[in-house]
């Protein structure tokens, strides 16, 4: 097991009412204040009774932080732990999911951006399948929404195809034990591609993946979203590029 | 974006098109019972945009005919050699007959520049209009198409009325152009002896996966019929006793990985190929140029079927993949193929569709590539979607697994799948609404699943309202609810045993694989 290092974060919030929980819902903020409440409520909404809740603000500056310490301090009773963290400084988005991981008490963590949303099954249906199939880590179906409209998510895991693209979101379900035995996300020189890189460990790792077949969470497209106004610039493509063959020697991209 | 388009369809509202009796001997023919819809015909408004006034140009200004100096003789040459210039078609807008190089003459001369189609599906406007570098480089749109464009898998968007021309076609012309009827008006009896084939179907590996089901259930069809099949791709032996080659998807066959040295290998003149592309994609026009010379082609629409005539192809004809009689039991493979099955119970029967409808573990099933339409249309769904047990797949094409690798969902696991599932959800992939929604009820109907589509350009045989459940996008939602509630189950049963008594009945695809083969025997088509 490799050791993932995180920064000092200040707990906002924490309610611990039961340790039954199998999952850990790991929501990464940052200035997603006008939003973040829906994909709270879309966690509370869940069909699956026992769920841990924890939300890493990576020192956000629009106050979203309070806005979801105040949701919290109404709904910590539905779930079995129920805590926010604070980051001091912002330390970028894969130093966020490695601290929600981190805190996380659950064999199973989920990750959820702050501006996305769960189907009321989604939780319950990723675990059942990760259960039976004894998988690390299980993505389903996703509905993009907001400025456009489409599916995402539809291709089975291969590592072939993702030696040369992503092509899986990182909402998804992880077993714990999975993240910490590839050292967890790595910070990378732009935001956006931890996630890949995430799912590159895990295939070289020849960990276990499993698409669901069903469309269970939704995934906001904005007109200007990370992916877009950052990572995808010209001149920061080929500096990941090579950054990726460096820790990844199958690495082909396209 | 394109789904909205699907509103404007020609009309089901009314009385659903029922087939003219066909005197065919039994079990070929179409007897089709008069029923009742099932379901209640979606009434909406239809503003057909694409269904207006057929362009009529018989009034136009007499044209003297054109001799064929006054048009570039390559050019000339070139459009009558492409075998793509639909003469009868081209007369009957112009509303007097000429000869077939006159035709090309005039168009070339003026046609083009009147608005008239040098066949159905061109409209050399709307072709200008998508490849600016034609335009700039005048020349013309049709010779340039079937010069270069074709080969170079140029977008040729489908004129603007040709869907509404199609939808009106009448079905008694869409039977006559039915393998099993131009078979009968050429003596063939199903009741008679035949002495089977030994039949290679070549599919490509490297394709998409629903050609290769095609092919599978192709398979099982000649198998019915009591022939030896080989199923072969591009990589293949072809054995020396096969006595009769069968190519599906010839844009694929003949195009990918080691599949350009088939052309020389198949006696084309002597093979049947199976057009499985839909107008109004790049590669139609492509697959009816790998194609020529065929000693057949066969279609899985009927509405394409019905233009190969004009298109250079008199031995032609619709091939409906009907139902399989005596399917095989599901493999045991399909967790290796998929995962998110992990809770389904393999029934040991279950390829046989004999899993009662409410017990089934999949509520929706939905199988078919992801394209632009088809992702549209699934967000809006979601809501319902994710409501209940689904099983959607719907790959990109990226990363094309290979054969045998997770992900390749065959027929045989389409048939598993199917049997699993109360409802088949079908989604055009495109504009033109058939492509494979009948093979898609086929297999509803074999495996007792309700197909819930969206209204499609009528299959002789097949009922909306009867045998399938016609919904628009926007009406898929309340339909699936409503089969998913208490009266579910009343609603299912009806449908499954229509299909039962209709469907595999009167369109077994073993006969008409027989039919097919007497054809091919005696040389041509009844409209040849």
């Amino acid at each position: 097991m490799l050791d993932v290092v995180c920064p000092a974060a200040d707990t906002q919030f924490s309610a611990a009412a039961h340790e039954r929980s199998l999952v850990t819902v790991a929501v990464t903020l940052f200035n997603y204040a006008h939003v973040v409440l829906e994909a709270l409520d879309s966690v509370r909404a869940q069909h699956l009774p026992d769920i841990d809740l924890v939300v890493v603000d990576d020192c956000s500056v629009d106050g979203g932080d309070a806005v979801v310490k105040e949701w919290m301090e109404r709904h910590a009773g539905r779930f079995g732990r129920c805590l926010l963290a604070r980051h001091p400084a912002n330390a970028g988005l894969a130093s966020a999911r490695n601290q929600a991981f981190a805190l996380a008490a659950t064999p199973y963590v989920f990750v959820l951006d702050a501006d996305n949303q769960l189907y009321p099954r989604c939780l319950h249906r990723c675990l059942d399948l990760a259960g039976r199939s004894g998988a690390d880590a299980v993505y389903t179906l996703i509905e993009i929404f907001g400025d456009e409209q489409g599916i995402m998510g539809t291709d089975l895991w291969s590592p072939e195809s993702l030696s040369r693209q992503n092509y899986i979101d990182a909402m998804a379900l992880f077993r714990r034990s999975a993240w910490q035995s590839v050292g967890g996300y790595r910070r990378m020189p732009a935001q956006g591609w931890e996630d890949y890189d995430l799912w590159l460990k895990f295939s070289e790792a020849g960990l276990l993946v499993h698409r669901l077949p069903e469309i269970l969470c939704r995934y906001r497209k904005h007109h200007r979203s990370m992916l877009v106004s950052e990572t995808n610039a010209a001149d920061k493509i080929d500096q990941l590029h090579d950054n990726m063959r460096l820790h990844h020697p199958g690495f082909v991209g396209t | 974006m394109s789904w909205r388009r699907t509103e404007a369809y020609p009309d089901f509202a009314g009385t659903p098109p029922l087939d003219p009796p066909v005197a065919l001997a039994a079990p070929v023919t179409v007897p089709d019972p008069v029923h009742d819809p099932v379901v209640d015909p979606i009434a909406e408004p239809i503003t057909d945009h694409f269904a207006g006034p057929v362009a009529d140009h018989s009034a136009d200004p007499a044209v003297e005919p054109m001799s064929a100096q006054t048009a570039e003789p390559e050019h000339v040459g070139s459009i009558r050699d492409s075998g793509l210039f639909d003469h009868a078609f081209y007369t009957e807008q112009l509303g007097r007959v000429l000869d077939a190089d006159a035709c090309v003459c005039h168009y070339l001369i003026e046609g083009a520049g009147a608005g008239l189609r040098p066949n159905r599906l061109f409209d050399a406007a709307s072709y200008l209009a998508t490849h600016a570098d034609v335009a700039a480089s005048g020349i013309d749109a049709f010779f340039h198409y079937v010069s270069y464009g074709i080969e170079e898998g140029r977008q040729l968007d489908l004129p603007a009325n040709v869907l509404g021309e199609l939808q009106r076609l009448p079905l008694e012309t869409l039977v006559q152009h039915r393998v099993a009827v131009q078979a009968q008006a050429r003596g063939f009896d199903p009741a008679q002896p035949f002495a089977p084939e030994t039949v290679a179907i070549f599919a490509s590996s490297l394709g998409n996966f629903f050609f290769r089901q095609i092919a599978d259930r192709l398979a099982a069809g000649f198998r019915a019929a009591g022939c030896r099949v080989y199923r072969l791709d591009q990589n293949s032996q072809r054995p020396d006793d096969v006595t009769l080659d069968f190519v599906v998807a010839p844009h694929e066959f003949f195009l990918l990985g080691a599949g350009p040295r088939w052309r020389n290998t198949i006696d084309v003149t002597r093979s049947v190929v199976f057009n499985t592309e839909q107008p109004g994609t790049p590669w139609y026009f492509r697959a009816l140029r790998y194609g020529a010379g065929a000693g057949m082609l066969v279609d899985l629409s009927p509405q394409s079927a019905a233009l190969l005539p004009g298109l250079g192809f008199p031995k032609s004809g619709f091939l409906p993949l009907g139902p399989v009689a005596g399917t095989a039991a599901a493999p045991e493979s399909i967790r290796d193929c998929v995962s998110g099955l992990e809770d389904v119970p393999l029934h040991p029967e279950s390829g046989r569709g004999d899993i009662r409808w409410e017990e089934r573990p999949i509520d929706v099933l939905f199988l078919g590539t992801l394209t632009p339409r088809r992702s549209e249309a699934l967000a809006r769904l979601a809501p319902t979607l994710a409501r209940h047990r689904c099983f959607i797949h719907a790959p990109t094409g990226f990363g094309r697994p290979l054969r045998g690798a997770k992900g390749q969902i065959d027929e045989a696991h389409s048939r598993y799948l199917a049997a699993q599932s109360k409802i088949l959800v079908n989604i055009h992939r495109g504009e033109f609404p058939y492509f494979e929604w009948h093979r898609i009820v086929m297999l509803g109907a074999e495996q007792g699943a309700v197909v819930v589509s969206e209204r499609s350009l009528p299959v002789p045989g097949i009922q909306p309202g009867c045998h399938y459940v016609p919904a628009d996008i926007e009406a898929m939602p309340a339909a699936i609810e409503r089969l998913l509630g208490d009266e579910g189950a009343g609603l299912a049963r009806t449908i499954t045993a229509r299909c039962r008594a209709d469907l595999a009945t009167h369109l077994d695809l073993g006969v008409e694989l027989r039919a097919l083969m007497y054809l091919h025997r005696n040389a041509g088509t009844a409209h040849a």
